[in-house]
C-alpha cells in the first residue's frame, strides 16, 4: 500500500459559489442596483406577482433574470411589460447559481437600471443553498400548496427577508389557514415579513409594492452613506 | 438535484488539494461535515459523488465520509438552547419560541482529503503530509 495521510483542510464546499455571488454583489453596488431574488415552487406565481409589479412601479428602471430550465415562456410575457428581460436556461440545472448569474452581468444592460429581479428555478429546495450576491430573498408561497410547506421546507423560509402568501382570492375553496402558515414561518423566521396577495383581485398588491419602495429607499440611502464614507471617494 | 453541484464543488476542492501537494497521486477519502438546516441530502450526494469521482483526475477510488451535524439553536423569547425539530415545527420545546439563531447546523463544509503518495517518491517523502 502506498503511504497516505490526512491533509486537514477546512473549506467551505459552496465557498468557490458565495466568493463569486461576492462579486456579483460588488458589481451590483457599484451600478447602485438593488437584487432581488424570488423563489417559490413551481406555479406559485413569481411572473404573475413580477407582472404586477412591474406594471405598478412605473418609477423604476427594472431589469429581470429569468431563470428556468427550458425556455421563454416567462421572458416573453415580462416583455410585454417593457421591461428588459434576460433569460437563463439552466438546462439540468434545478436552480441558477451565482456563475449563472454572474456572466450575464457584465453587458451594457444594466447601466441606468434601479432594481434587478432575479426569478430561480420553481424549487423550494436547491435555490435556497446558493446565493447569488442578491440582496433581498423572497419566497412565495401559494394557497394551494398547503399551510405546512414551511415546516417541510425549513431552509428555504429561514433564509429569506418576506413571505408572500399568493394566489389568496382560493382561500375559501382551499385547506389553507393563513394564521397557520404565518405561525410556521414565523417559527423558522421571526424577522420574515409577511404578505397575503391575490394577482386576480390585486388584493395585497399595493401593499407590498410600496414596502419594495421603502427598502429601496433605505438600500439607495445605505449606499449613499458608504460612499460617503469612502476614503477613495473623489473630491 | 443540487447534491450533484455539490459533488462536484467537494471533487474541486480534492483536485485543488491534490494538485498543490508535492508527491501525492490520487485521494484516497474525502469526509465533509453537513449541517441539518442544509438541503442536503446525504445518500443522493453519495449517489452524485460515486458516478462524478471518475471525471476527475486522482479521484476515481476517491471513498466520501459524510457526517450529518445535528441543529442547535437558541429560541428568541426564553433565550432556551434546543434543537429544532419538525416534531415541534422547529418552535423551543419548552416555551414555543421561534427560533432566535441558529447555533449551529448550518455546516458544509471539507474537514480533511487523504492523500495518496507517489510510490517512486515516496520513500524520499517521509513526513510530508504530517508537516
Amino acid at each position: 500500500m502506498h503511504e497516505s495521510a490526512d491533509e486537514h483542510t477546512l473549506m467551505r464546499i459552496l465557498g468557490n459559489n458565495e466568493e463569486l455571488a461576492a462579486h456579483n454583489r460588488e458589481h451590483f453596488d457599484e451600478l447602485g442596483l438593488w437584487a432581488i431574488n424570488l423563489m417559490s415552487a413551481p406555479g406559485a406565481g413569481k411572473t404573475r406577482l413580477l407582472e404586477n409589479i412591474l406594471s405598478s412601479w412605473t418609477e423604476i428602471k427594472p431589469y429581470v433574470i429569468e431563470g428556468d430550465m427550458v425556455g421563454e415562456l416567462d421572458a416573453i410575457r415580462l416583455r410585454r411589460t417593457g421591461a428588459e428581460v434576460l433569460q437563463i436556461c439552466t438546462g439540468r440545472s434545478c436552480h441558477l447559481d451565482a456563475q449563472m448569474v454572474g456572466r450575464v452581468l457584465h453587458g451594457d444592460s444594466l447601466q441606468g437600471k434601479d432594481v434587478v429581479f432575479i426569478e430561480n428555478v420553481g424549487n423550494l429546495v436547491c435555490p435556497a443553498e446558493f446565493w447569488l450576491g442578491e440582496h433581498m430573498r423572497i419566497v412565495l408561497l401559494s394557497v394551494t400548496e398547503g399551510d405546512d410547506k414551511p415546516i417541510k421546507y425549513p431552509v428555504i423560509f429561514h433564509k429569506c427577508d418576506a413571505v408572500i402568501f399568493t394566489k389568496c382570492d382560493l382561500l375559501p375553496y382551499v385547506d389553507f389557514n393563513v394564521a397557520t402558515a404565518a405561525s410556521n414561518v414565523n417559527a423558522l423566521n421571526p424577522k420574515a415579513r409577511i404578505f397575503e396577495i391575490s394577482a386576480i383581485n390585486q388584493q395585497g398588491i399595493p401593499d407590498f409594492v410600496s414596502w419594495l419602495k421603502s427598502r429601496l429607499v433605505k438600500y439607495k440611502d445605505e449606499r449613499r452613506s458608504e460612499l460617503c464614507a469612502s476614503p477613495s471617494r473623489p473630491e | 438535484m443540487h447534491e450533484a453541484s455539490i459533488a462536484n464543488s467537494i471533487l474541486q476542492i480534492v483536485t485543488d488539494k491534490l494538485s498543490t501537494t508535492p508527491h501525492s497521486q490520487a485521494a484516497r477519502r474525502v469526509h465533509i461535515i453537513v449541517g441539518a438546516f442544509r438541503n442536503v441530502d446525504l445518500d443522493s450526494l453519495q449517489f452524485a459523488f460515486d458516478n462524478l469521482r471518475g471525471l476527475y483526475h486522482g479521484c476515481v477510488n476517491c471513498e466520501l465520509e459524510a457526517d450529518m451535524i445535528s441543529a442547535r439553536a437558541i429560541c428568541l423569547e426564553g433565550n432556551h438552547k434546543y434543537s429544532p425539530d419538525f416534531a415541534h415545527a422547529f418552535r423551543c420545546p419548552v416555551c414555543q419560541g421561534p427560533i432566535g439563531k441558529l447555533l449551529c447546523g448550518e455546516e458544509l463544509d471539507v474537514i480533511t482529503i487523504t492523500l495518496e503518495a507517489n510510490p517512486v517518491e515516496a520513500n524520499s517523502m517521509e513526513g510530508i503530509f504530517n508537516a
